[in-house]
């Protein structure tokens, strides 16, 4: 069965006054219907660039350079992401894909009651203004707030309510990819939780697939099925959350996971030196001047996306057999 | 766990309603003490100012008195009427006697602002009165269609930000806003007056008329008031267009906007719902703030397209040193613009949901 | 509501008719305010002053007083006009008893005001009454009936003066003088607050309507004028403001105006643009002169005065001014060449009057002990020289240059002489109460006027405290041989020999002591559009800001078909 979301070859970057530097390279991805797929990272490794541009959100200087983009959003059709005209994706907009976007704090009109936020969206994309008034309420039933809430500003509104609010948008029309960016980063731990929780609920009861983009390898660890490691612009890891967390085979995510807080008085294992930024991304594996197991390749070629096995795929020469072979 | 934390939300917002619509009358009340406190302040700096300048209103009243005989009085002759006169306009007592009946005679006995010297024995109140229609006719409409269309312009321009069409407009727009108006108009009156003739450049309306109910008066009127209206609404617009544009980018960076387009809302909607309204309320502010400093340009353009508003009054008082035409001027200027300020500001709270609680 | 009905279906109607004849009427004739034909209407732009009333005709107010409405020019006529040229014109003649106690005027029969009203003695009678009861009110025309007497003979009216008088006539035949006012209008109004809104006097106009709005008054012919002999041309008079000279500009080059004020700066690009259009240029009656404030050492030095006078190059002025010959130079108190009777050649020749001599005034100036101290010249109290020249700008050139080229002068000589300009309130503030060094002010003290005015502003009377407001010559000029000379003059028939002796005693007094100096007479200029009014040419003798002014419109004569 193909994938929901199929990403290939994707690369985007910002227009300077003379070049495009790119940030995100070459991706391949795949989202399956169902999952909860995690992309993880430092800030600047360009996991926000790959989501503005899935929902095609990118603005100048931001530009997509290369690659395609296919949703199967389980109505028997394909839509080329990228070749659709503006007017078609507004259409397929919150229908098949929704996002949560980062910095949800502010991700709602302050001038506007939150009820109409939600139901203007509804009834844009057809809805009638009873339907859509039902689909906001039920939909605010599903994050746990009170119906009476659309008659509120955002202003009246907590952090954790308006992040609620937005992720109730989000599935109102039921889509069938929900692309949430630093979801909870500006929340407090139990709030998260209580959000991670919800946002879990909601894929088991609409059977949404959600694509999500954090620094927090914790909040993968808790919700995701899958998980994707990206490093300075390409994909370092990807494998099923269970598996990479166990025995992570890039040593980038090997790192990430090492910086994990943990119970038991166990130090932290912090990454030395810092992500590169995409104006001096390192030739070769864009890792190796902060690896512990660099070797010669690593400068000189880029490591491919290879699968090693039982599902599991990692960018690194280590893993390569002919490039470990030829050493 | 959630619901309740919502509810109590719910609660304390009821609370909080009451709380607000008192605050809102503390915040009414404060205004207004502002506003009168302004206007008195207003009226006291004008009272003194003026008469720091130096210059007798007697003396030019003596010259003219000369003129009109063609010889020079004698000295005892010309201190009689000098008294006279200083008694008739309240200037023969001392300075803080002056100011207190000054100000005694504006409360107590509705406005009598003493008499002009532009026209005596004609009261000033009535002068001001007669004049102030032009003044407010020309002046409120251009600003409002200055600000209505530099809103409407400069929102576009903004939200369109990268076209061409849309970078050519800021160029227009920063030259117009930075030309005098004095220019402005003159370029008008000579262009469109006279070298094109298309529409008078001079005058309330047609010379030989009287205001009347007749549709010839009344397009002439019409037709007298679109450039002086237009000299206005070129600065003034162009600085509101230039204004509400740069609102407008800041909002379009917002996270609210991007995420109404994620939503897939059609873009008329993101514009109006979203960019317009946000952008909108730094904008009525800058309204009330533009007021004040735009009434110049009005009493620019009213000598110069002749029109009988306060400020030819102004010019014609100040060349006679007549205190109370002056003064009543002054007066009537910052009553305008402080009651359109305080209208402005009474009227954000309806278009900035935040400013309901907060103020 | 009935009356804008009918308006609107008579503007409907009007139009309809201007739709079908339209083209055919324009061409026969051009139309101007409304209905009134171009080629009978003379259109005068004023430069109204500072006063701007449209809605009063009362010549009494000061405050109303100005010729932007036409009022003065058009109808308020006086008893005897001089401009030059004398024209007996609301009265015929006066004659002094043999003391000089009693004057005899005899009135015009026949005028009658603008509403068809006979004018009559009683009006004449009813007016001097007025005048004097109300002269506490500081109006005009008033003060020279105090402590008179009079009464009607026939058509005379024969005035008794209180002490000898040979100059009671200069009330009836100066610039502005006495004139009667209508019994019917004026009678039981106060003069300081009635408007006269009919505007009725006795000239030959009646007013149509006057506006304050759009500031233009106009007038229609009328045709029951008393003297059908000096029924002026124009059927139509339109007195308006005009606006800024920017804009008046565009006006003048399509000939919407026929004579009015403009600066003179632009005077080039109007005539290039619009041959019809020409400037009039006539003697202003009123010298201009520099007044020297007389407590100020050390310009209470006459010596030091005369020396400053020397100092002055009036023929750079005129060379500066804007139009060549625009001011001449005037060798003694009155404009115009000197009239031998008055005046003494041999002391206007002693102390160089109207000369420029620099060497001279540097030879008066080491005599008189101002030496040069390190290139400056230093006062008794040995401090060097400095002195504020005050003067207005009036958009003249010549009321300016005059203080520029006097302190490039003085410093040449070693004396610091800063000139500052005023605006028009503060000068005319300043300038009563003594508050200048130097300053510039015109003198309307001439010929046909009362030649007493040459010297009387000088008597000591009005030497009174820097501070305090002064009359006639505000420099605190005193010197009591001047002062014995002017009450002798008061009193003087001017036409005596003896009178004439006592003026020349007073020239010669005034050239040695300097109290102020003359400058240079001037030519004033208005612009004239002669496309459908000719007559008025330069050189003739008239004066427009005065009710002088109502000659002027009898010499214009329509243009025709060019």
């Amino acid at each position: 069965m193909p994938a929901l979301l199929e990403i290939r070859g994707l690369s985007a970057g910002l227009q300077g006054r003379r070049s495009v530097t790119q940030v995100v390279s070459n991706v391949d991805l795949d989202v399956h219907a169902g999952e909860i797929l995690g992309i993880v990272g430092e800030s600047g490794c360009g996991k926000s660039t790959l989501a503005t541009a899935i929902m095609r959100l990118l603005v100048p200087p931001q530009v997509l350079q290369s690659g395609s983009m296919t949703l199967r959003p389980g109505d028997g059709k394909a839509y080329d992401l990228l070749d659709l005209p503006e007017n078609e994706l507004r259409q397929l907009r919150w229908r098949h894909l929704s996002y949560i976007p980062q910095g949800s704090m502010n991700s709602l009109n302050p001038v506007l009651r939150v009820g109409r936020q939600m139901t203007d969206t509804l009834i844009q994309h057809g809805l009638s203004q009873d339907e859509a008034q039902e689909r906001s309420i039920a939909a605010l039933e599903l994050v746990n707030l009170e119906p009476r809430l659309t008659d509120s500003y955002p202003h009246e509104l907590s952090g954790g309510m308006r992040q609620r609010v937005i992720i109730a948008s989000a599935v109102s029309m039921r889509p069938a990819l929900i692309v949430a960016d630093e979801l909870t980063t500006a929340l407090d731990v139990v709030t998260q939780r209580q959000i991670l929780q919800e946002l879990a609920g909601i894929r088991d009861e609409l059977g949404a697939t959600i694509l999500i983009i954090t620094h927090d390898m914790g909040v993968v660890a808790q919700i995701a099925d899958r998980v994707a490691v990206m490093y300075a612009g390409k994909i370092a890891e990807l494998g099923r959350v269970n598996g990479l967390f166990e025995a992570p085979l890039h040593p980038y995510s090997q790192g990430l996971i090492g910086s994990i807080p943990r119970g038991g008085g166990q130090r932290v294992q912090g990454l030395p030196g810092e992500a590169p930024s995409p104006w001096n991304y390192p030739n070769g594996c864009r890792f190796h001047p902060r690896c512990p197991h660099v070797f010669a390749p690593c400068s000189e070629q880029a490591p491919a996306l290879l699968s090693p096995g039982n599902g599991r795929w990692t960018a690194c020469h280590l893993y390569d057999p002919e490039v470990a072979s030829n050493e | 766990m959630t619901p309740d934390s919502s509810s109590r939300a719910a609660e304390s917002s009821e609370d909080e309603k009451t709380a607000g619509r008192h605050e809102v009358f503390l915040y009414v009340l404060r205004r207004f003490g502002v506003y009168l406190f302004t206007l008195w302040a207003a009226i006291t700096v004008a009272f003194f100012i003026f008469r720091l300048v130096p210059g007798d209103p007697m003396n030019i009243l003596l010259g003219n008195l000369a003129r009109a005989e063609g010889r020079q009085r004698d000295a005892a002759a010309e201190e009689a009427i000098i008294a006279r006169y200083r008694h008739i306009f309240g200037m023969d007592e001392p300075l803080p006697l002056q100011y207190i009946n000054y100000l005694r005679k504006a409360v107590l006995s509705g406005l009598d602002l003493g008499p002009s010297f532009v026209e005596y024995p004609a009261q000033t109140k009535d002068l001001v009165f007669r004049r102030m229609p032009w003044t407010i006719g020309i002046f409120t409409t251009s600003v409002l269609l200055a600000w209505i269309v530099g809103t409407g312009l400069g929102a576009l321009i903004g939200w369109l930000q990268r076209s061409r069409l849309s970078k050519l407009a800021v160029v227009i727009s920063t030259l117009l806003q930075i030309t005098p108006v004095y220019l402005v108009a003159l370029g008008l009156i000579i262009y469109v007056g006279y070298t094109w003739r298309i529409l008078p450049a001079g005058g309330p309306y047609a010379r030989h008329l009287q205001p009347e109910w007749s549709w010839e008066f009344i397009s002439s009127l019409l037709t007298h008031a679109i450039l002086p209206m237009l000299s206005n609404i070129i600065v003034i617009g162009a600085g509101f267009t230039l204004g509400m544009r740069a609102l407008m980018i800041s909002v379009l960076g917002e996270d609210y906007l991007t995420f109404a387009r994620a939503k897939g809302l059609s873009p008329f909607t993101v514009l109006k719902d979203y960019a317009f309204r946000n952008a909108l309320i730094p904008q009525v502010t800058a309204l009330a703030i533009i007021v004040g400093a735009t009434l110049n340009g009005t009493f620019i353009i009213e000598v110069l397209f002749q029109l009988p508003g306060l400020g030819t009054l102004f010019v014609q008082a100040m060349g006679l040193r007549d205190f109370n035409t002056m003064q009543a001027v002054v007066l009537f200027s910052i009553f305008a613009v402080l009651t359109l300020t305080l209208i402005v500001d009474l009227a954000l709270p309806l278009l900035d949901p935040r400013i309901r609680r907060t103020a | 509501m009935f009356y804008a009905k009918r308006v609107l279906l008579i503007s409907v109607l009007a139009l309809a008719l201007v739709s079908v004849f339209g083209l055919a009427v324009a061409q026969d004739e051009e139309l101007v305010f409304g209905d009134l034909p171009r080629s009978e209407t003379f259109i005068v732009a004023s430069q109204a002053p500072h006063n701007d009333v449209w809605d009063s005709f009362n010549y009494y107010q000061a405050g109303t007083y100005n010729n932007a409405t036409g009022y003065a020019n058009v109808i308020h006529e006086p008893a005897f006009i001089t401009s030059h040229d004398f024209h007996a014109w609301l009265a015929q003649s006066w004659e002094y008893n043999e003391d000089g106690t009693e004057m005899t005027l005899v009135i015009t029969e026949g005028a009658n005001w603008n509403d068809g009203t006979p004018l009559t003695m009683d009006d004449w009678l009813f007016t001097l009454q007025y005048n004097k009861d109300h002269a506490d009110k500081g109006i005009s025309w008033s003060g020279f009936l105090r402590d008179v007497e009079w009464r009607a003979e026939g058509s005379s009216i024969i005035f008794t003066l209180p002490d000898t008088n040979w100059r009671f006539h200069y009330n009836f035949t100066g610039i502005g003088t006495f004139s009667p006012v209508p019994r019917h209008v004026w009678e039981g109004q106060d003069p300081t607050t009635f408007k006269n809104p009919d505007a009725i006097h006795s000239g030959p106009y009646r007013l149509v309507s006057s506006n304050p709005d759009t500031r233009t008054t106009i007038w229609e012919r009328r045709d029951d004028y008393w003297d059908p002999d000096r029924l002026p041309a124009p059927k139509y008079q339109v007195w308006l403001k005009r606006p800024e000279a920017d804009v008046a500009v565009f006006e003048w080059e399509e000939g919407n105006y026929d004579l009015g004020r403009m600066p003179f700066s632009v005077m080039t690009r109007i005539m290039s643009s619009n041959p019809h259009i020409k400037p009039l240029v006539h003697q202003d009656p009123c010298p201009r002169a520099l007044i020297f404030n007389t407590l100020n050492p050390p310009l209470d030095d006459k010596l030091f005065r005369r020396a400053l006078g020397l100092l002055l190059n009036r023929q750079a002025v005129a060379n500066l001014a804007n139009v060549p010959g625009y001011v001449t130079p005037v060798l003694w108190p009155n404009l115009g060449d000197p009239d031998e009777r008055y005046y003494d050649a041999a002391a206007a020749e002693e102390f160089q009057v109207t000369t420029f001599d620099p060497e001279a005034a540097v030879a008066l100036l080491d005599e008189a002990g101002y030496p040069l101290v390190d290139g400056k010249r230093v006062n008794k109290d040995g401090e060097p020289i400095s002195l504020d020249a005050l003067y207005i700008d009036i958009g003249n050139p010549a009321w300016t240059v005059w203080s520029w080229l006097l302190a490039e002068q003085a410093e040449l000589v070693g004396i610091e002489i800063n000139p500052r300009l005023l605006d028009i309130p503060t000068f005319f503030t300043q300038l009563p109460n003594g508050e200048f060094d130097i300053v510039f002010r015109w003198f309307c003290g001439n010929l046909p006027g009362d030649p007493v005015q040459m010297f009387d502003g000088l008597h000591s009377d009005n030497a009174v405290p820097i501070g305090e407001r002064a009359g006639g010559v505000p420099g605190r000029y005193s010197n009591p041989d001047m002062d014995a000379l002017i009450e002798q003059i008061r009193t003087a028939d001017p036409a005596s020999e003896e009178a004439q002796s006592l003026f020349r005693q007073a020239y010669r007094i005034w050239a040695e002591d300097a109290p102020y100096v003359t400058l240079f007479g001037e030519n004033e200029g208005v612009v004239f559009n002669s496309q459908y009014w000719t007559g008025l040419a330069v050189g003739q003798a008239w004066v427009h800001w005065t009710p002088a002014a109502r000659q002027i419109i009898d010499f214009l004569e329509p243009a025709g078909d060019m």
